[in-house]
């Protein structure tokens, strides 16, 4: 008995090695060939496009509010759908009035310009098209007149104080829309960091050149002023 | 002396009866095996020859990408004509590939296999079906050979040619800011 299991063994297992090395080539292909393609390659620009939207405080607006020397710009687009006044203290319209200037960029009254300011946790990238989209109106709606407005980038410290100006222009345009219209102005292609900590801030004057103070909408759906960034 | 004598005498006669016997029967054996008459018969020269598998495209060696400034919402987009063109048919043809860099977990790929386009133009490319949508990084990671490749098209005549397009767009998210990916696309044909 244990002979014939001793001799039924390895021959089972030589069976089992033949059907093996039988059967296998069955499921190996015959033949192959490939192609390729060389490698590709693939670089993501350093800032993607975003924007920083002009905002009141509180934002989104509830009510009409005094005027306020800096305003927070944040990427949070605008949810609010009623234009609310935003210098009660100057008038009763809705939106803000920023009257006339005289000094530029270096105007000192706070009626004559307005400031946006966006406190950078981390550093922030500016590389490539900057473009202020702003919703706009001659004072009164008035037909046929020229407007002017000055506008500045700015690089600051938290408090909004000790700026390094990063670009600026001046938009003018005859005649200046009448009723509320987005203008859109080219800052420039830019390569600049803002460091963590510190603020970038937009400045919109009225400039001198301006037959008449101007008004500005933001803060709603319907007049999202942004900054863009592409 | 003559018991001991007798003893070995009976032992070598044994022995030697036994020798005869072997060497007759190994005369025996040798003498029936062999054919008495014998005769051949010889079928013409054969011949073997091997059928083929052959794949090619047209990039002429150029890479389909060398996407540079990519930014959300904006595709690139490369067909490749792939042509089966082996004797050896039905042939399977399967696409895999390799992919790197912290671009790629961010890049949407979507790859879709039909006609018209060819290399750098894919004018009149009329999709059949889509291969792949999903990651760039996860197309590298579940298709890298042919077990895991992905079944493209079975070539059953010869020449059989199809347009595979590729559609690459970088997802919305701040961390594919300023990063690169690379990718290679191998296609392979199995008989």
């Amino acid at each position: 008995m244990r002979r014939l299991r001793n001799l039924l063994v390895p021959v089972g297992l030589a069976v089992a090695g033949l059907a093996i090395v039988t059967l296998m080539p069955a499921t190996e292909a015959a033949f192959s060939n490939t192609t390729a393609n060389p490698a590709s390659n693939f670089a993501a620009v350093a800032t993607f496009p975003h924007a920083l939207f002009l905002h009141n405080d509180p934002s989104p607006p509830v009510g009409d509010t005094t005027s306020q020397l800096r305003l927070p710009l944040d990427s949070t687009a605008p949810t609010g759908t009623i234009l609310r006044n935003y210098d009660s203290e100057r008038d009763a319209a809705p939106g803000l009035v920023v009257y006339k200037g005289n000094d530029g960029l270096a105007e000192a009254n706070p009626t004559k310009f307005q400031r946006w300011r966006h406190v950078t946790a981390s550093a922030f990238t500016i590389d490539g098209d900057v473009t202020l989209h702003l919703w706009t109106a001659m004072q009164d709606f008035d037909p046929a007149k020229r407007g002017a407005i000055i506008i500045g980038l700015l690089d600051c410290d938290s408090g909004g104080a000790s700026c390094s100006l990063i670009a600026s222009t001046t938009f003018t345009e005859t005649p200046w829309p009448s009723s509320w219209e987005e203008r859109s102005i080219d800052l420039g292609t830019l390569s600049y960091v803002v460091s963590a900590g510190r603020a970038l801030v937009i400045h919109v004057g009225t400039d001198s050149l301006s037959d008449d103070d101007l008004w500005f909408a933001y803060d709603t759906n319907s007049f999202d002023s942004r900054l863009e960034f592409s | 002396m003559t018991t001991h004598y007798r003893k070995l005498m009976i032992e070598l006669t044994r022995v030697g009866a036994i020798g005869v016997a072997l060497v007759v029967l190994v005369l025996l054996v040798v003498t029936r095996s062999e054919a008495a008459f014998s005769d051949t018969t010889a079928s013409a020269a054969n011949a073997f020859a091997t059928g083929t598998v052959e794949l090619g495209d047209d990039d002429a060696g150029s890479a389909m990408f060398s996407a540079s400034g990519m930014e959300p919402g904006t595709p690139v987009v490369a067909c490749l004509t792939i042509t089966y063109s082996g004797t050896l048919t039905p042939a399977g043809v399967r696409m895999y590939g390799s992919t790197s860099g912290a671009l790629a977990p961010y890049l949407d790929t979507t790859i879709e296999i039909g006609a018209g386009g060819s290399f750098g133009d894919c004018t009149g490319f009329a999709p059949a079906s889509t291969l792949y949508s999903g990651t760039l990084s996860n197309f590298g990671a579940t298709h890298a050979n042919w077990a895991t490749g992905l079944a493209t098209f079975t070539a059953s005549a010869n020449p059989t040619a199809h347009t595979v397009k590729f559609t690459v767009d970088v997802q919305s998210n701040n961390a594919a800011q300023g990063v690169a990916a690379a990718a290679t696309f191998t296609f392979e044909a199995q008989s």
